[in-house]
């Protein structure tokens, strides 16, 4: 084997696997990263770990076999990365005033940490499928063919649910009884000055969120999760909310009988098709997504 | 879970609180509301009303 034709390989692979953790960057719902030294720092660890993925195979041509040893090395790299992540959200969170919570946090940075070990195995299996086209009459365009598969496979992988995949969102009203703020059915909290209930009333929006299924129904238990629709929606609405303001906190509580689940916002956008529609699209945590039906316990009880 | 604390207790009848959190009193409801929107200021605190003329101040 030439060493050029070995050059090549290297550079398909590697090359696939940069576009692949360029494809998974992007802001989104999780408005996450969102300054260009983030991009920077993923897009460099993209390039190392595709680059130690792609030349993993002219290093078993060779049968270096002992080379194969440094992609545990990688691996620990990338838990690495992970901590580095919760450790920059971590400290971000003390000034948020809707805060991410920690479920979400933990989730965002195992998320960085899977899509390196992704990346790693794209570039890994676009240069062996070069390695196997240089070999065989097709060429190396073999490794552009199966690159782009896996990279579509990517892409479809990793994009995770939503809550609109699990639950409906309904429009729901605000009122008060007394000092108590009610969204339809469901208790809020007390509020005691005049003019704020006034305020909340005129610029307020509420929704319901109905689990389809007894598992929906686990997932929007998680108080994480709640947290995490409570930020995606001040983050894409605005909210009123401020350090000496506590009234205007987005809040989720559910009904313990039937589990929907009420929020009550004070969005600066007052749009509530924008509100229903950033509730949908908020992510399901992976940790919150909890699967009672997959349990016969699970499925008895819920009929 | 976040901890939450009585700040202070707002009323205008001598009758309704007492004990171990600081209470201010008004001499009228529109002064009692105002009294606690001040504290709740300070405190950068919530007002809550318990349905027997009394505010109280939580920082949540």
């Amino acid at each position: 084997m030439e060493l050029q034709d070995y050059l090549l390989v290297i550079i398909v692979g590697t090359l696939t696997g940069t576009l692949t953790r360029i494809v998974l960057l992007r802001v989104d719902y999780h408005q996450y990263p969102g300054y260009p030294h983030g991009y920077i720092v993923h897009l460099s660890l993209g390039f190392v770990a595709s680059a130690l993925g792609a030349v993993a195979v002219p290093a078993l041509m060779d049968k270096e076999y002992t080379a194969f040893t440094f992609l545990a090395l990688a691996a620990q790299q990338f838990s690495e990365i992970r901590n580095q992540e919760r450790r920059t959200l971590e400290s971000l969170e003390e000034s948020e005033l809707v805060q991410r919570g920690k479920d979400y946090i933990e989730g965002i940075a195992r998320t960085f940490e899977g899509r390196n070990y992704l990346v790693m195995s794209t570039a890994f299996i676009t240069a062996l499928a070069t390695q196997l086209g240089m070999n065989s009459p097709v060429g190396w365009l073999l490794g552009i063919v199966v690159g782009t598969i896996m990279m579509i496979i990517s892409r479809i992988f990793m994009s995770g649910k939503t809550l609109g995949d699990i639950c409906e969102v309904r429009p729901a009203k605000l009122r008060f009884e007394g000092a108590t703020l009610w969204v339809d059915d469901i208790a809020i909290f007390n509020v005691g000055l005049k003019d704020r209930r006034k305020k909340i009333l005129q610029d307020g929006l509420a929704v319901m969120i109905h689990p389809k299924d007894d598992n929906a129904r686990a997932t929007i238990h998680d108080m994480g999760q709640r947290n995490v629709i409570a930020h995606t929606v001040s983050v894409i609405l605005g909210s009123k909310k401020d350090i000496d303001i506590p009234d205007f906190t987005p809040i989720l509580r559910k009904d313990p009988d039937t589990g929907k689940v009420a929020l009550y916002v004070m969005p600066v956008e007052k749009d509530m098709q924008a509100l229903i529609e950033s509730v949908r699209r908020t992510p399901v945590l992976e940790t919150a997504f909890r699967k009672p039906l997959a349990t016969k316990a699970g499925r008895a009880a819920a009929d | 879970m976040t901890k939450k604390r009585i700040f202070a207790a707002v009323a205008t009848d001598k009758e309704t609180v007492n004990g171990g959190v600081p209470i201010f009193y008004a001499q009228d409801d529109e002064q009692r509301d105002k009294m606690a929107g001040t504290l709740a200021n300070i405190a950068d605190g919530m007002v809550h009303e318990l349905e027997n003329g009394v505010m109280i101040i939580v920082e949540h």
